[in-house]
């Protein structure tokens, strides 16, 4: 087994300009929350080598910027350390399918955003929205569809797990889950109760969005229509899951 | 900011926030400079409405490449299986994907640039019997509008093989020198080979039995599960195209 401090003094020895090497624990003290820890120097042939933290920058309250000097898996040789970029996030995200049943009909709930990246041109997406850590999902949802739940017929949550965001630059994880709802209300008034205040301005991480019903047989694909890797991912799921009873 | 001045900084993002009419653009306060790291990003700050916003961009493009793998008269995903510095070094499996060498290749040849360079022994074990373009999607609507294609690559084994012996083949023998002049260096990959019915339990226990997997990085990443998706919605209405 090789030796960490032994290791770092044998490739600082061919390297001309001197670079220093972070300690891991102080790696992980400032990059802690936003991504998953260091747990390891990488000092097998294979594996990324951390040499230091190279840069850190909170871009706002949940998204940092941290960048990192690796060698990437190969030779151990420091000409060969790069800039690594990832994202990093406080917070959790979540993305939500939400199926209601209007007398008979089934509708998706979606969102309508303005995102900066696409020119604020109009987005059509799944639901999604950031949880507060120290509450479980059900319970979140339970809170922030409670108009709309405390008059369904019935209702149903279902967690499915949660996935990763991009293996490459972010590391963080999306949770996900579906809502059946049964409702006798009339469309618009359903409307009326999913666009509320706290949904359509819940936060300044997501930005303004309106609430629409589309009816399940409709969706279709079109520009910046449910062409995101996340709303596909989640509709995904969606056609394998069914309420354990008949809503 | 004037919105020619933001428009220029964001031209090399390919962002383009468009005519000052927009009731948006207004609230638009600064753009910083767009960062170049490696090669391989770049990156702005945007600031709207007092509040800063990250956009990046990868120069490169990207492409994801399911390939299903007929051996032996079983269908196999080959998945890759790759050390990732976000997950602090451990393996993930994930579909393969990746960016392709030259961005001035025809769209449609995006698979075979990642397939050379990633998986370079396939073409010796197997004959590729149809390519299918399925579509495109957004990585992530928030901080990057890069646009990325699925293209599925249907093959065949040459002669039936054992999983070992036809794993053994295909492991790329890395010698580490074979990178781009910039772009990312090559993983040191593995080959993954599972069956559809492996896939299926996968999926369902990535769902349903979270805690298990919570720190196993199996194809639990947004671009796998959602081309493995399309891959399977595929063959629902196509039949697979290796004849008899």
């Amino acid at each position: 087994m090789v030796n960490e401090q032994d290791f770092i003094n044998n490739l600082k020895r061919y390297d001309p300009r001197g670079t220093e090497f972070d300690d891991l624990s102080y790696i992980n003290d400032v990059i802690k929350g936003n991504i998953r820890p260091i747990t390891k120097r990488g000092l097998a042939p294979n594996e990324f080598t951390t040499v230091k933290l190279a840069g850190f920058e909170h871009i706002n309250d949940d998204t940092v910027l941290n960048l990192f000097d690796v060698i990437p898996p190969g030779p151990k040789e420091l000409e060969r350390s790069r800039t690594h970029l990832v994202v990093g996030r406080y917070s959790q995200a979540i993305v939500l399918n939400i199926l209601l049943k209007i007398k008979d009909k089934e509708y998706l709930v979606l969102q309508e955003r303005h995102p900066l990246c696409f020119g604020f041109e109009k987005s059509t997406e799944v639901f999604r929205d950031y949880i507060p850590k120290n509450i479980t999902i059900n319970q979140w949802i339970e809170e922030t569809f409670e108009k709309i739940l405390e008059v369904s017929d019935n209702h149903e949550i279902i967690p499915t797990g949660y996935f990763w965001e991009n293996t490459g630059v972010l590391g963080t994880n999306i949770n996900s889950a579906t809502v059946f709802i049964n409702i006798s209300a009339g469309k618009e008034k359903v409307l009326s109760m999913l666009n509320t205040e706290h949904l359509t301005n819940p936060d300044n991480v997501i930005g303004k969005r309106d609430l629409i019903l589309i009816p399940l047989k409709d969706i279709e694909s079109k520009d910046h229509y449910l062409t995101h890797l996340i709303s596909i991912a989640s509709l995904s799921i969606l056609s394998r899951i069914r309420p354990s009873v008949d809503l | 900011m004037h919105l020619s001045d933001i428009n220029a900084k964001l031209e090399s993002l390919e962002i383009v926030l468009g005519d000052s009419a927009k009731p948006f653009v207004k609230n638009i306060q600064n753009v910083s400079d767009p960062v170049d790291i490696e090669g391989l990003y770049k990156v702005s700050i945007v600031t709207y409405s007092d509040k800063n916003n990250l956009l990046w961009e990868m120069p490169l493009k990207t492409v994801v490449v399911p390939i299903v793998l007929n051996n032996a008269g079983i269908n196999y995903f080959l998945f890759v299986g790759q050390s990732r510095f976000v997950f602090g070094g451990k393996v993930s499996l994930e579909v393969n994907r990746g960016f392709v060498t030259d961005n001035n290749i025809d769209r449609s040849l995006y698979w075979e640039s990642l397939v050379t360079r990633k998986v370079p022994y396939l073409l010796d074990y197997a004959d590729i019997f149809k390519v299918v373009d399925m579509g495109w999607f957004y990585q992530h609507p928030d901080i990057t509008n890069m646009k990325i294609p699925i293209q599925c690559v249907f093959a065949k084994t040459k002669y039936d093989m054992d999983i070992a012996e036809l794993k053994k083949n295909l492991k790329a023998k890395h010698d580490y020198l074979n990178e781009p002049k910039y772009g990312p260096p090559l993983h040191n990959t593995e080959p993954v080979l599972k069956s559809f019915d492996e896939v299926n339990l996968r999926l369902h226990e990535i769902m349903f039995n979270t805690e298990k997997t919570k720190d196993e990085f199996y194809l639990n990443d947004l671009f796998s599960m959602t081309a493995i998706f399309k891959v399977f919605e595929y063959i629902k209405l196509n039949e697979l195209p290796y004849g008899e």
